[in-house]
């Protein structure tokens, strides 16, 4: 067993002035090991990307603690947030809007490594870059390393992105939807990419997606959480989550998502919900919040009792009737 | 696809017993033809002998061809040059039948879909085909069209759902006026309350609350709201064909499943033929009866949905289905794979097959000929060379439904 990297507890986030306060996150709690792939799933304004944020320490939490490395981060000292730095990467999801136009692959990569002083002097930053672009598949290196981002595709651009968040030597890895706006046909390369990435280096990552299809390929032998309004409903290993869902929201996840199999996506069974929208957030329902939605809902306990995420081992559900 | 009523019961919902698709639904039609007799005649004959979802089980049978696209080449006048977009389209559409259009971006499916309306950006040029349209009682060449019959054509024949769908509808006017507008651009004099009756039936049909969505701003509509509204408004001139650009890229997954059994019910209930253009292969299983593969303005396999997917002839279908993560416990975990390389620059006019840098199975003959479409079984139509290399993805199953 390797050790807990990343620990939160009871984490909570609200936007907004006092009086019109809305609740993104609202009390999460989890664990991520050294070298373990955590996936996010869950409908947009869930909160995912919110507390990606608040995990890459881009945003700051209201309430609850999130520790990494045994140290709250809200209360790092100055040396130690530079650090944590170091330590916590985002890859952000639109790889058109995320490289700066102007510079081209090698000052975007080597930006950090003199920020930081990984590297002395020009040729030990041209060294380094190489490798991260050899790590990242984008070979051989001199087609790339004077290119600027209009130069390169969707692919290529996330690549750079992957290796600019690797420049560092993070120990974990935030990816905000990376494949999301890459073609079918090369989202699986990245996503290879990433967990080799993750065998070579023995990164943990945290990824979002709001794909299941995706996030059940990229963390085989990971985990999958489910959020909903920003709580986790249903926390598993990958196996379990897919094949024996519990929480009817990840039932209704799992049943609507259309396959690239004709026959299998025509008669695949379908768990009905009693509502497609999704409440606002600044009117979440009380109890359960899901019960506006939920076919099971059962008068009183699902409208007025709160939901605290329970279960054994390691498969955990926020829901009164499992 | 063969189970009709295994798809059916998953719309039904319990404790709501309105059918979704009114029945009322030919009078409204009905009072709207009355008026508009004089400007617009629809076949009744070809609706008549169209009888449910006897016609998808088995496609082969009493095709009849809605719309026919012959060699098609469309170029975009770019400062580097001609930017070869559509190069060289065949294809059908046929009454009352799905066809899917698939391939990566770039690949100019959605410049043959505008093509179809000759809707395309100034730059465009039709450099030779042409684009048959049967749909009252004479042929017409769509490319031949002056543009005020091709104003009467569109959406009234031929609607479009645009991909950026949430951007389409004008902001500073309510719902109730664009479906106004859009009806008595195509037949004067019709009163707002007959438009707003059928535009009710139709949100209706969409599992939306009329009244509230008709008296709304655009900005006050969720995502998926917005969407069920163009698709409603698209159906307001009951059209012969509707095509559909990513209908569900950018919704949630929840919304899209509404969105796709919706679109199935209104489907199985009407007829008219939907060309569907997407990316995500996923969602052209589910709907199209037809799958159209595209790589660099081509066509480069066109057969039965159960086909194209369980065996692919073309190895860049048979790449992206590979390429496609699934769900179900225990399928897609081992062997998925990308397509190497990138798509060539459609500007290069090129003398090969267009997939051979990219090809598992290229042979010299890929770099130096230009391989065409040709019948491999009915139906199924491959622009490969070494198509019987390819191997099937899953044996067998969709045989038995053939005969």
């Amino acid at each position: 067993m390797s050790r807990t990297l990343i620990e939160v507890k009871d984490i909570s986030k609200s936007f907004g002035e006092k009086n019109k306060k809305v609740p993104v996150l609202r009390g999460l709690t989890f664990n991520i090991k050294a070298d373990e792939i955590l996936c996010v799933v869950g409908e947009s304004g869930c909160g995912k990307t919110t507390l990606g944020k608040v995990l890459a320490g881009l945003e700051g939490y209201n309430g609850g603690s999130y520790l990494h490395e045994k140290k709250e981060v809200n209360k790092l000292s100055k040396k130690d947030f530079k650090l944590f730095r170091r330590r916590v990467q985002m890859i952000h999801q639109d790889p058109f809007a995320s490289l700066n136009p102007t510079q081209n692959v090698f000052t975007i990569l080597s930006a950090p490594l003199y920020r930081h002083k990984i590297v002395k002097g020009y040729q030990q930053a041209v060294d380094k870059v190489n490798s991260l672009l050899d790590l990242v598949g984008l070979t051989p290196v001199q087609d790339f390393i004077d290119k600027f981002p209009h130069q390169l595709s969707g692919g290529q651009r996330q690549r750079i992105s992957i290796a600019r968040s690797l420049t560092l030597e993070p120990a974990f890895l935030i990816v905000d939807e990376a494949v999301s706006m890459i073609d079918t046909s090369l989202r699986i390369s990245i996503l290879n990419n990433l967990l080799e990435i993750q065998n070579k280096l023995k990164v943990a990552y945290f990824f979002i997606t709001h794909d299941l299809a995706v996030a059940n390929y990229f963390a085989q032998k990971g985990r999958i959480a489910v959020m909903y309004l920003g709580k986790i409903v249903e926390i598993a290993p990958t196996e379990e989550i897919i094949g024996n869902p519990r929480h009817p929201y990840t039932r209704a996840l799992i049943g609507a998502i259309p396959e690239a199999d004709p026959e299998v996506t025509r008669q695949k069974e379908r768990f009905k919900l009693k509502d497609s929208e999704v409440p606002s957030l600044q009117n979440i329902p009380g109890g359960c919040a899901f019960h506006t939605r939920c076919p099971w809902a059962e008068k009183p306990i699902c409208y007025e009792k709160e939901v605290r995420l329970t279960g054994s081992g390691q498969h955990k559900t926020a829901c009164h009737l499992v | 696809m063969t189970d009709k009523n295994s798809n059916t019961n998953y719309y039904s919902r319990p404790g709501n017993n309105r059918d979704p698709i009114n029945n009322d639904r030919p009078d409204t039609a009905d009072e709207i033809k009355e008026q508009t007799e004089a400007q617009k005649v629809k076949s009744e004959s070809a609706v008549a002998d169209l009888d449910g979802g006897d016609l998808k089980i088995n496609p082969k049978t009493d095709r009849n061809k809605l719309m026919e696209v012959k060699n098609l080449h469309i170029a975009y006048n770019t400062d580097r040059g001609k930017l070869h977009a559509v190069n060289g389209v065949d294809f059908s559409i046929y009454n009352n039948e799905t066809t899917a259009v698939i391939g990566e971006s770039g690949c100019g499916k959605t410049t043959l879909c505008l093509a179809l309306l000759k809707l395309t950006e100034k730059n465009a040029r039709y450099l030779s085909g042409e684009i048959i349209y049967q749909g009252d009682e004479q042929e017409k060449n769509i490319l031949k069209l002056d543009e005020g019959e091709l104003r009467k054509l569109r959406w009234s024949d031929i609607s479009l759902v645009f991909q950026a769908s949430q951007s389409v509808f004008n902001p500073v006017i309510k719902i109730k006026e664009h479906f106004i507008d859009t009806v008595r651009a195509h037949q004067r004099g019709l009163s707002a309350k007959k438009i707003l009756k059928r535009a009710r039936n139709l949100l209706e049909q969409m599992q939306l609350d009329a009244d509230r969505v008709l008296s709304s701003y655009a900005h006050e509509l969720s995502g998926g709201m917005k969407q069920r509204t163009l698709i409603a408004l698209s159906f307001i001139l009951e059209p012969k064909i509707v095509i559909f650009d990513e209908p569900t890229t950018a919704l949630d997954v929840l919304t899209q499943r509404k969105i796709l059994d919706l679109l199935k019910t209104i489907k199985e209930k009407n007829d008219f033929s939907l060309i569907i253009i997407t990316h995500d292969l996923a969602i052209s299983a589910e709907l199209a009866d037809n799958v159209a593969t595209m790589y660099a303005g081509k066509i480069v396999e066109y057969g039965p949905v159960e086909s194209i997917y369980y065996q692919p002839r073309h190895p860049y279908s048979y790449g992206l289905i590979k390429a496609v993560p699934k769900i179900v416990a225990g399928e897609g975990e081992e062997g998925l794979t990308s397509i190497t390389g990138k798509p060539p620059d459609l500007i290069e006019i090129q003398e090969q097959c267009s997939f051979a840098p990219r090809c598992d199975f290229a042979s010299s003959k890929c770099y130096n000929t230009i391989p065409s479409l040709n019948n491999i079984a009915e139906g199924h139509q491959v622009a490969c060379f070494n198509y019987q290399e390819v191997p099937s993805i899953k044996d067998g199953s969709h045989v038995q439904n053939s005969d």
